[in-house]
């Protein structure tokens, strides 16, 4: 079984010039915020928006600058102070998915056997990935639960 | 005390004295540092001899890690990021320090070979310091942003100086002076040593990149990591190459090939700080206080000439960027701390140089922890100055 028979094919994406204030907008009413594909005009994934890009905007030097710092030997990471920070509300207008999304994204294959996939998750600790044609086009969002709920039905449990 | 009961001794004590010294608000790499110096041979004598002997392998493993973490600094989009100004200052700044370094101690000591690498080693700050200040003040603005940057690349400009500046040492002090084959023995080592680790790092990044698509689960990842910095390290050791430049470029390689290639460096994130902490604690222990006496000519000259080195080369960085005025006049102020990359350096030359390495070592482990007192005092006069923290801060 491949990705592309089990993955969600109807992906909400953003662009880069989505502001901060648009895409919260467009999440408020998940339960949680899903992995958010950030794709150009002609569908090609250029990044992606995780909750802890979002936390990314409480930091006070930019998300790219701040990433650096936190690699460097002997710099302890920041966290994120979310209670007294002190954004203004016009910030939810001027910040747009350009400055804090996750350029380097780590997309699979819609032609990946399942098998594949799972161990790719559990080699880079994540849970989801957004998944893309030959052309890095995007066409799909796949989970670990996907593939779970996918041998369930393949023992007939479900 | 065997061996096991203090590694335990050493883990323990490092972790409450850093979190001791954090309501001081000193770093705590100053912290392992100090710790280092009591518990070694100098004060109490309680790190067992076996442990202190396996000083240099940790240093060279250790150093292995803080190379290929900074190579990661060298990413394509990262140049984007930093810009024209940061870049000039940066790059002008540890030159700054390297030449005034070299020059006062070469005119007041007579040696090209220990100049020339204390100027290198004296081109290194300490970003945690800097950055311990710009968030315990919360400070914002241009000067702050410049500052961030410069602080988060000029560690790499340290290391690729340092490289230079050892091999040509090296060189020096293994040929008979004032010769004219000298100087060409000199240049062909120390171009061999450079270029040859910039190909080991090369290939092994390739080879570490391939090596990362069968990888499973992110303990083989770990392992694998761990692994690749050895031979990286032991391979150059073995060619005479510089184990920091081959390391360096190994992350520099690995980074740019491949987005997936940031699991190699999170991996390693996982345990550094444990490895930083008896890393730092054995550099401590290591301090030879015979040579305390001979250091407070050479120590009170590396402090001074250093600063000046540095907002000197922040200035000329800072014009030829067309920085604002405050950038050009008060960046360099906050690169004065001096921590990790340094004191690595400095056990590179002990352990390479044994005839210069032990004086040059102990200066630098005693300048770094009055630069890591000091040194943040000047980052925040700098920050104050131009307005980007409250002076009642």
């Amino acid at each position: 079984m491949l990705i592309k028979d089990i993955m969600l094919k109807n992906v909400l994406s953003v662009e880069r010039s989505t502001t901060l204030s648009r895409l919260l907008k467009s999440y408020e009413k998940f339960h949680g915020l899903p992995l958010v594909p950030v794709v150009d005009e002609n569908k090609h994934l250029v990044g992606q928006v995780s909750i802890q890009d979002i936390l990314s905007v409480f930091t006070p030097h930019g998300r790219d600058l701040q990433r650096i710092l936190d690699s460097l030997p002997f710099v302890e990471r920041e966290k994120e102070d979310i209670f007294s920070s002190d954004i203004p509300s016009e910030m939810g207008f001027l910040i747009v998915v350009d400055d804090f999304m996750d350029r380097k994204v780590i997309s699979l294959s819609e032609d990946l056997p399942i098998e594949e996939a799972y161990q790719t998750f559990g080699k880079y600790s994540v849970d989801e990935a957004l998944v893309v044609n030959k052309e890095n086009q995007l066409v799909g969002i796949i989970g670990k639960f996907d593939i779970i709920l996918a041998v369930f039905r393949q023992k007939g449990i479900i | 005390m065997n061996s096991l009961l203090g590694a335990g001794v050493i883990f323990l004590s490092g972790l409450l004295l850093a979190r001791a010294f954090r309501w001081f608000k000193i770093p705590s790499i100053t912290a392992y540092l100090i710790l280092g110096i009591i518990l070694g041979p100098v004060f109490l004598n309680v790190i067992p001899g076996k442990i202190i002997s396996i000083s240099g392998l940790i240093s060279n493993f250790v150093l292995g890690i803080v190379a290929f973490s900074i190579g990661r600094t060298f990413h394509r989009e990262n140049f984007r990021l930093f810009g024209r100004q940061v870049l000039w200052i940066s790059i002008l700044e540890a030159i700054g320090a390297w030449f005034m370094v070299t020059v006062i101690l070469l005119i007041v000591f007579k040696s090209i070979a220990v100049a020339i690498v204390f100027g290198a080693i004296a081109s290194a700050t300490a970003p945690a310091a800097t950055i311990m200040v710009i968030r315990e003040y919360k400070a914002r603005g241009p000067v702050t942003n410049t500052l961030l940057g410069v602080v988060a690349i000029d560690d790499a400009w340290c290391l690729i100086i340092f490289a230079i500046s050892l091999a040509v040492s090296k060189a020096i002090l293994f040929h008979q002076p004032g010769t004219q084959l000298m100087l060409i023995n000199v240049f062909t080592k120390s171009i061999i040593e450079i270029i040859g680790a910039f190909f080991l790092g090369a290939i092994l990044g390739l080879m570490l990149d391939f090596v990362g698509k069968i990888l499973r689960t992110p303990e083989e990842v770990l392992t694998v990591s761990i692994g690749f910095i050895f031979v990286a390290a032991g391979i150059s050791m073995h060619f005479n190459l510089s184990v920091l430049l081959t390391c360096m470029v190994l992350g520099l390689a690995l980074t740019n090939i491949r987005n997936a290639n940031e699991q190699f460096f999170e991996s390693l994130q996982k345990v550094d700080t444990t490895l930083f902490l008896f890393f730092f604690v054995l550099a401590g222990a290591n301090l030879e206080i015979n040579q305390l006496e001979n250091l407070s000519v050479m120590g009170v000259f590396y402090l001074i000439f250093r600063i000046i080195g540095k907002v000197g080369g922040a200035y000329i960085g800072g014009k030829i960027s067309n920085a604002s005025s405050q950038i050009q006049k008060y960046l360099g102020w906050g690169l004065v701390p001096q921590a990790g990359v340094a004191l690595g350096c400095a056990l590179v030359v002990k352990s390479e140089l044994p005839e210069i390495g032990g004086l040059i070592f102990s200066t630098i482990v005693a300048t770094t922890v009055i630069y890591e007192i000091f040194g943040p005092l000047c980052t925040k006069y700098a920050l104050i100055k131009t307005g980007e923290i409250e002076e009642k801060a």
